[in-house]
């Protein structure tokens, strides 16, 4: 399920830096990026690299100081568990698959992203935006794919949710929905 | 890596591509796999300083995603 991004106060100061961040990703070198090792996950078994700023909840040192911005807007971030630079190369397609659930949610940022690309989460697709955050749950089936000609980049967060909630008390659809008519209809009785 | 689809094709409108790729892995497909998680963590925990945060990190990573996939 994807989540409403603005119930996180974090997605406006990310938003607002985003070129900052960007600039930083643009002088990063292919050989800065790690391939990914789940490639069970990619149809073809090629094509997701990532640049870690912090991983499970572990600073990467040396790619904080070649990021100093991005490295400083993520450390605000509360609960940040992993963060960095995710390249899905082109023609590449991330299989359906679902994460573990582990209280976390996941924001993609997009920073540079082409046409042709897409998020499948649950059974409601969306494309990234360059400066624009989504926020869904990792743990409801989703999958990714760049049928353009060109590489996809997004900067990617898992965070934790805050204490005393869980993932799905912020999707963004039916919950809340079904939530607002029954407090309607105690209302009315 | 996918082939490309025909020019045209909307992917936010069509939806995702269809998988082309067999899911199946056998054995040795199984151990390059494996391989690629040690070189990973090894790269990645090469750019942290500290030790103790890389065993954190290590020790992290191997409790939270099995080197191995389920399927």
């Amino acid at each position: 399920m994807y989540c409403d991004p603005y119930q996180f106060d974090f997605v406006k100061t990310l938003e607002a830096n985003w070129l900052s961040v960007r600039q930083e990703l643009s002088q990063l070198r292919d050989c800065d990026f790690l391939t990914y090792p789940e490639k069970y996950l990619l149809d073809g078994k090629t094509g997701w690299d990532i640049y870690g700023i912090y991983f499970l909840g572990v600073r990467i040192d040396l790619n904080c100081e070649q990021c100093p911005e991005t490295a400083r807007l993520v450390q605000a971030i509360p609960g940040i568990i992993t963060a960095g630079f995710s390249r899905l190369a082109a023609g590449a397609h991330i299989v359906p698959h679902s994460g573990k659930p582990v209280g976390v949610l996941r924001c993609h940022m997009g920073l540079d992203v082409p046409e042709k690309c897409g998020l499948r989460v649950g059974s409601e697709i969306k494309p990234w935006q360059a400066g624009k955050c989504l926020v869904f749950d990792d743990t409801s089936e989703h999958e990714a794919w760049n049928l353009s000609d060109r590489h996809r980049d997004v900067m990617l967060l898992d965070f934790c949710v805050p204490a005393g909630t869980q993932a799905r008390d912020y999707y963004s659809t039916a919950p809340k929905a079904a939530e607002s008519l029954e407090s309607a209809a105690s209302s009315l009785t | 890596m996918s082939d490309l689809p025909e020019p045209g094709y909307d992917s936010a409108i069509a939806g995702p591509p269809p998988r082309i790729h067999s899911s199946k892995s056998g054995f040795k497909e199984t151990l390059a796999q494996g391989w690629e998680f040690v070189r990973f963590v090894w790269k990645m925990s090469s750019r942290i300083r500290s030790p103790k945060n890389r065993l954190r990190f290590v020790i992290g990573l191997i409790l939270w995603k099995p080197i191995l996939p389920k399927e």
